[in-house]
């Protein structure tokens, strides 16, 4: 029996948005396609930059990246979009101008073909998108720029797909609904990397959970777990929650 | 049009399209004038009109120069300004420096004077209503509907114009899109370069051939784009008939010499008013 690959693999990985001042510290992470993980901590913790590292949306990066068992580090965005992920960010993920047809289009830019197909594939997986396709962008909800961004993604037939915070700023009624499709994406094929604030909703659908502080990962367990860790509870789902102040973890766990 | 278009994708205020359709306007006059003929571009007419097969092949010429002169200098100072992190005020002090470039060269070449695509006198013909019209304005007229077209189509229906938008609306996201938006920018000067030719061919063939002709038409330039809507051609077509009606129409009732104040006045009330222009759209 062969060893399951994970289809992303960084170590002993370092990067920042300047040379010499790093970031995120030394962290290990693997995804394997039939996850979803889910990565969580305080404001500040490197999260959004570990996920722009990983794709390499980073001007500064040391240590290795592989995808699908080949080295990719130093890979650029596109690179990485070409090999197979897709990157989702936090903001200014839609061109606004631009119809729902032609963000996704432009999605699609580095198809050679199967363009028109692909995008009935991918608005079949949108409803809320569907039947509207000359709608600009910036007439569209929250949730439904969210859900463009994510489509614009799916373009290019992506193998893992990575979510800067793809909750942020939604009702928790859309958040629910974001989350059931992100699941259903993941159903189809596709292991998902998400950076999410809102930790206790994002660990009920993930397989794995890390958590992020200081730019270090200090936790790291499944998703079930996390939700019942009295010290992820107290510390940080509380906290996301409002309730708490200060995260502590009183054990680092660098694997 | 290919100042919007500049403004619209790029975000520069490029001051030296003016003297890109100065540039336009003279290589096609080195076609149809006597150094062309010299090269057998020899004149001839169409029906009415005042020029023949010399002018159109001098437009090609505009167009083609015109164009690698746009990628020149974005190459040699736009490129690397934006590297280095220039903003939108050095953009447009860099091209003010060019417009100064461009349109000393033009004169040292062919000095001061004024000059005419073909020498004579080109009679207007009646219309409707007693409107006078010449036969060249017509074709100025098509030119410019068509090339409007023409942009819309590129920017609305084809692959690379909606990469153009892209890369105007979010480069960085276009970029992650896999658009190679450096060349989405090289080929963005590259239309603007060939529609300041046109639009300086028109002018010296509506006007005539002068060194600092398309510098002067500047400030109605931007004051048609500022009013159209910046980024948008139909935009930019409207706003430079409304501009220059609204110029002629002026000296009814002021002093023919203020009136290249008119676009300074639209520029101003149309920025109070509705700064996003006529057809510009909210971002």
């Amino acid at each position: 029996m062969t060893e399951r690959q994970p289809l992303l693999q960084v170590k002993e990985f370092f990067g920042g948005y300047v040379d010499g001042i790093d970031i995120i510290h030394d962290v290990a992470l693997d995804l394997y396609r039939d996850e979803i993980l889910t990565i969580i901590g305080p404001n500040g913790a490197g999260k959004s930059t570990l996920l722009k590292a990983i794709v390499g949306a980073l001007p500064y990066e040391r240590g290795t990246r592989s995808f699908q068992g080949a080295d990719v580090s130093g890979w650029s965005t596109p690179r990485m979009i070409a090999a197979g992920v897709g990157y989702v960010p936090q903001v200014d993920n839609i061109f606004t101008s631009m119809s729902i047809t032609e963000n996704l289009e432009m999605g699609g830019y580095m198809r050679k073909e199967g363009l028109r197909e692909r995008i009935a594939e991918v608005l079949a997986m949108f409803p809320d998108l569907e039947g509207r396709p000359r709608e600009r962008a910036s007439r569209l909800s929250g949730g439904q720029r969210q859900m463009l961004a994510m489509a614009r993604a799916l373009m290019l037939d992506p193998i893992m797909l990575c979510l800067d915070e793809p909750t942020a700023a939604l009702s928790p009624a859309a958040r629910g609904e974001l989350l059931s499709r992100i699941y259903r994406i993941h159903m189809s094929g596709v292991g998902i990397l998400m950076v999410e604030q809102n930790a206790t909703e994002a660990l009920v659908w993930s397989d794995r959970g890390v958590v992020m502080v200081d730019g270090e990962k200090a936790l790291e367990g499944t998703g079930a777990d996390m939700l019942t860790s009295p010290e992820v509870g107290r510390a940080f789902l509380g906290q996301a929650e409002g309730e708490g102040e200060g995260f502590t973890i009183e054990e680092g766990s660098h694997s | 049009m290919g100042l919007t278009l500049i403004f619209g994708v790029l975000g520069i205020a490029d001051f030296a399209h003016g003297d890109k359709m100065g540039w336009g306007m003279f290589l096609a006059f080195f076609i149809v004038s006597s150094e062309g003929a010299n090269l057998g571009f020899a004149g001839g007419r169409f029906g009415s009109l005042s020029f023949g097969w010399g002018l159109i092949v001098g437009l090609l010429v505009a167009m083609i120069g015109v164009a690698l002169i746009s990628v020149v200098l974005e190459r040699l100072v736009f490129r690397r300004l934006r590297v280095t992190g220039g903003g939108f005020f050095v953009f447009a002090i860099a091209s003010l420096g060019m417009s100064i470039m461009l349109r000393a060269v033009i004169q040292l070449i062919w000095g001061p004077s004024n000059f005419r695509y073909t020498p004579g006198i080109h009679p207007a013909i009646e219309i409707l209503g007693g409107i006078k019209v010449k036969p060249d304005q017509f074709f100025i007229v098509g030119i410019t509907v068509l090339a409007a077209v023409l942009l819309y189509w590129l920017l609305y229906r084809t692959r690379f114009g909606k990469a153009m938008r892209a890369t105007s609306d979010n480069p960085g996201l276009a970029e992650a899109s896999g658009i190679d938006t450096d060349r989405i920018r090289t080929g963005t000067w590259i239309v603007a370069g060939i529609l300041g030719a046109l639009a300086g061919v028109m002018l010296g063939l509506q006007a005539e051939v002068r060194f600092d002709a398309g510098f002067r038409l500047l400030l109605p330039l931007f004051a048609a784009v500022i009013l159209g809507g910046i980024g948008n051609p139909w935009g930019a077509l409207i706003g430079g008939l409304t501009v220059g009606i609204a110029q002629e129409l002026s000296t009814q009732w002021i002093n023919t010499g203020l009136k290249p104040g008119v676009p300074f006045v639209i520029v101003i009330v149309v920025l109070l008013l509705r700064p996003r222009g006529l057809f510009g759209q909210v971002r």
